[in-house]
């Protein structure tokens, strides 16, 4: 199992420092932190390609649900421009 | 006279005269299992006697039975429920985070904080996931099986004293399952039979009648049937097959890296959790991890292969593979 404690240590690591990192550059939105995490995370997943099959069947669907989150956000934010507010 | 099972030829006495396969007279055996299933028959008729006789006890045994296996079912679940550290640390997760998003957000009104509860919350999510594709039987159990199949493989090398280093068949020179060949006598130069070796515990592998081996079932044959896809002969394709076995399915160490030259491929193993031993089975078959190692060489090259040399220092396992033509 110390690929899967390796894996959620980078996770919580990953998700960590980009917090931080956002909270010391004084940013506020919300979108912004929730799209840097998802992506963090996406990465993270697909570098861990020596799962076995049934753990990335798994993390898949947690990556599509994550997924579909960041997919909403970025439409807000087009729609967002796109209308001038 | 009688038909050799090995080389088809009509022979007498205890081995073939073509072939020098032992022969094995089944009738001994026949009578015996003949013998056993008119006993077990017997004993099945007795008993459905006596459950008619005794209809209501049997009843009442077979509802007592059947809660019991209810409530072990229930015992089992909660246990694994309870066990399993994954998902009791995603379900904390899942609940702290769900619990601190409102707080942080609309009493606190800190975004960071929400992000990192976000972040709690996906942590959690990732967690239970794990949880559900941990393996139903224990590590434990597995251990126990394999030294108990190790042990059993060892006394038999053991008992026909052989010493010789074994050949890792791919699956396309056995019957569709790749196997280690222990041969009877050493010999450098192989001249291989062309079709294929039966699946057999004692094989002829070579031209010469004295080329006889035991096939032996080994933990690297079982593992190629964990491969996704089999992999092509060039050292990048093995590395990456063995490193998804012994890192990402098997878990026995952190990294592989493959060295493929010519008759010969160089493979180190990192953070191995399963040393080679000096005992009988390891130098006549590998250590398991070398045996992995040498099945999937095997598969991926379509080639014989040996473990020639294997040592563990620092850390770090190597292990010198010899192709065979």
């Amino acid at each position: 199992m110390r690929i899967y404690n390796k894996y959620i240590v980078s996770l919580a690591l990953a998700g960590g420092s980009i917090n931080t990192l956002l909270a010391f550059l004084g940013q506020k939105d919300l979108g912004v932190y929730f799209v840097l995490n998802v992506l963090a995370y996406l990465v993270i997943t697909l570098l861990y390609v020596y799962f076995n099959p049934r753990a990335r069947r798994a993390l898949s669907s947690v990556s599509a649900v994550l997924f579909a989150g960041f997919m909403v956000v970025v439409v807000l934010k087009v729609v967002e421009i796109l209308s001038g507010r | 006279m009688i038909t050799c099972p090995n080389c088809g030829q009509k022979t007498s006495g205890d081995h073939c005269q073509w072939c020098n396969y032992p022969i094995l007279r089944g009738r001994p055996v026949e009578r015996q299992e003949a013998g056993s299933v008119r006993k077990a028959s017997r004993a099945k008729k007795q008993a459905r006697n006596e459950a008619g006789q005794s209809g209501k006890t049997g009843d009442a045994e077979r509802q007592t039975v059947k809660n019991a296996r209810i409530v072990a079912q229930k015992k089992t679940k909660q246990g694994n429920m309870v066990s399993n550290p994954y998902r009791i640390l995603g379900l904390g997760l899942c609940l702290a985070g769900t619990i601190f998003v409102p707080v942080s957000y609309f009493i606190i009104n800190s975004v960071p904080l929400t992000a990192a509860a976000i972040s709690v919350i996906t942590l959690g999510l990732t967690c239970i996931a794990l949880a559900n594709t941990r393996p139903y039987i224990s590590p434990e159990t597995c251990q126990l099986m394999l030294k108990t199949g190790m042990e059993n493989t060892a006394a038999l090398l053991e008992e026909l004293g052989l010493k010789n280093k074994a050949i890792y068949l791919p699956s396309t020179m056995r019957d569709g399952h790749p196997q280690a060949l222990v041969p009877l006598r050493e010999d450098e130069d192989i001249q291989w039979v062309k079709e294929k070796i039966p699946g057999r515990l004692i094989v002829r592998f070579g031209l010469n009648p004295d080329d006889m081996a035991i096939a032996v079932t080994t933990a690297g044959s079982i593992n190629i049937d964990m491969l996704e896809t089999k992999p092509g002969p060039t050292s990048a394709e093995i590395e990456a097959a063995v490193t998804y076995i012994l890192t990402g399915v098997l878990d026995i160490a952190n990294s592989a890296s493959v060295k493929l030259t010519d008759a010969r491929i160089d493979v180190e193993i990192s953070g191995s959790r399963w040393h080679y031993e000096d005992v009988w089975y390891y130098r006549c078959l590998g250590s398991p991890i070398a045996s992995i190692v040498a099945a999937i060489s095997s598969e991926a090259l379509q080639k014989p292969i040996r473990i020639k040399e294997e040592s563990y220092s620092k850390g770090k396992s190597k292990i010198v593979l010899e192709v065979l033509s």
